[in-house]
């Protein structure tokens, strides 16, 4: 009989345990919680996370406080798949507040990488938009963190990596993201710059603090890509709009700062509005909202994913729904996570404010999630992270 | 010792901590990784292969489950979790569990391990550091003090 643990079984077990377990069992022993806080464990456990896609939600949500409109708090729900809960979702975390957030103050987060996310506490003067990764206005000049919203461990940027993501100077988006190529997160930015009526990519790269400008996309494109995802953690890739309804996709290599355009699915349909949603189950996802004929009551929404990056052929339909008129939340559908079975998909979809819905791949239908414990209304996009353990800081 | 049988399978002996002796097909014992190198390195030839880190009543367990796995291929995987399942289940506690990981981790048998790990991994999911403690014989080192203080640390973890 074992009365003791070996170590290396021990790490076995521990690394396919979740999050919360871990901080619980850090409470075992000392020699637990050394081993919990190992830079070994957290890296075994963050990969086999990415493995099972160990996915946390997101939800910012705001409240009011008393009857002024414009005082509000903030706090932060997270929720994990779960196939046996009525609604597949279980809340993690509840109504907690990441920082010290007091009234009028807001998190914003920007992006997750590596089981962390990058995010800004901040004022903010009007509730912001669906759909764009970070849009909005920000007054304060408060510097990023980079958050795991599980342990709550919290690392401040260097105040250099805020003067790209002030919202009054960058447009449509930043991009938090792991370049393996030179083993670094990095920030990557549009930012416009009015005077020569241009604009430009600035990246900043979290380990050495360095800030750089790549000017030759914009040589090429002269107005800013809106909406833009990041593939495999160099390309960037965007629709564009050509000629008022097709849409073209195309992609500039961070690294090689090789621009290109990529082939979007074989379809015909009468009319078609292609947007890059997102990168889903690590592949390039786009979303087509179409008109089969000449019928103007026949709209419809599809979702694709290129399987194998660059390759026209590896394009899958994930799935597709009609949108009738009864649906008129159902804009900008972006997919989140799989079902643990991975027979259903949680969508997310912004109309006035955001709404996650399940949609049954077998049955081909939609279901909005209900939130029974919380009156859910948000303005702000649900973001995605990997469940981890990880420590920015002491990487 | 090294035995042929009639369908010219090689037979190998495997020999547990008690002494207790297993003829197994090569192919079965060559699940495990360790027992595969020493066959390679010629270890077999010359009588049983000893594995004093196994007792027998842990190897027979190991032995079923590799027998099984070599006999089957891809297309009976649904049929093969099932079996799984059942046999985590027949090794009834945490005790035998951790035998069988052990035993699974020093034979290196990735199958095992990863299905006895996960089978651990479940059942201390909900559990208490109380709990965990008193399964492992785990010595609380904590005093109240910083026992508490931990605790706060991560106080959602254990509502």
């Amino acid at each position: 009989m074992s009365s003791s643990l070996p170590l290396d079984i021990l790490m076995e077990i521990l690394r396919r345990l979740p999050v919360s377990s871990l901080l619980r069992f850090r409470c075992a022993s000392q020699a637990w919680r050394s081993l919990i806080a190992s830079s070994y464990l957290v890296k075994i456990h963050l990969a086999r996370s990415i493995e099972e896609n160990n996915l946390m939600i997101i939800l910012m949500e705001k409240e009011l406080v008393g009857d002024r409109l414009d005082s509000f708090i903030e706090s932060a729900h997270i929720y994990a798949v779960d196939d046996d809960k009525d609604n597949g979702l279980v809340q993690i975390k509840q109504r907690f507040q990441p920082f010290e957030s007091c009234r009028n103050r807001a998190t914003r987060v920007h992006g997750s990488c590596n089981g962390v996310v990058l995010c800004s506490d901040c004022f903010c003067e009007q509730p912001y938009m669906i759909g764009s990764p970070l849009s909005g206005y920000c007054k304060c000049e408060t510097p990023l963190k980079i958050w795991n919203p599980l342990t709550e461990k919290c690392y401040t940027l260097p105040p250099r990596s805020a003067t790209i993501v002030r919202s009054r100077t960058t447009i449509h988006g930043s991009y938090f993201y792991y370049d393996a190529s030179s083993n670094s997160h990095k920030l990557l930015a549009k930012v416009p710059d009015p005077v020569h009526d241009t604009w430009h990519l600035k990246l900043y790269n979290l380990e050495t603090d360095r800030l750089t400008t790549v000017y030759s996309l914009a040589q090429h494109v002269p107005s800013v890509p809106k909406e833009c995802v990041l593939v495999s953690g160099s390309v960037l890739c965007w629709t564009a709009r050509v000629s008022g309804c097709e849409g073209d996709l195309f992609a500039f290599d961070l690294r090689t700062e090789e621009y290109y355009g990529l082939p979007l699915p074989d379809v015909s349909y009468y009319m078609a509005f292609w947007e890059v949603v997102g990168v889903f189950d690590g592949c390039l996802t786009v979303s087509c909202f179409f008109l089969e004929d000449e019928h103007m009551d026949k709209f419809a929404y599809e979702i694709w994913m290129m399987e194998e990056f660059g390759v026209r052929e590896s394009w899958t339909k994930l799935l597709s729904f009609k949108k009738d008129y009864s649906m008129h939340d159902l804009h900008d559908p972006h997919p989140l996570a799989y079902s643990k079975k991975r027979d259903k998909v949680l969508l997310e979809c912004g109309g006035s404010y955001s709404k996650l819905f399940w949609y049954d791949l077998n049955q081909k239908k939609l279901v909005e999630v209900e939130f029974p414990s919380v009156h859910r209304r948000s303005y702000y996009p649900a973001k995605v992270c990997v469940a981890s353990m990880v420590d920015f800081q002491s990487n | 010792m090294s035995i042929t049988t009639e369908n010219n399978e090689k037979m190998i002996t495997l020999m547990s901590s008690d002494g207790e002796e297993f003829v197994v097909e090569e192919a079965v014992a060559a699940q495990s990784q360790t027992i595969k190198h020493l066959i390679e390195d010629g270890c077999s030839t010359e009588g049983s292969i000893p594995l004093p880190n196994v007792t027998g009543r842990v190897l027979s367990e190991v032995i079923q489950y590799c027998k099984k796995h070599s006999s089957s291929d891809d297309k009976e995987e649904k049929e093969l979790e099932a079996w799984d399942a059942e046999f985590v289940k027949a090794a009834d506690d945490h005790v035998a569990l951790t035998d069988l990981m052990m035993a699974a981790n020093f034979l290196d048998i990735k199958g095992l391990l990863d299905l006895v790990a996960q089978t651990l991994a479940n059942m201390i999911t909900g559990k208490s550091p109380e709990e965990v403690r008193r399964m492992w014989n785990i010595k609380n080192d904590f005093t109240p003090e910083e026992a508490e203080k931990v605790r706060k640390e991560n106080q959602w973890a254990f509502e």
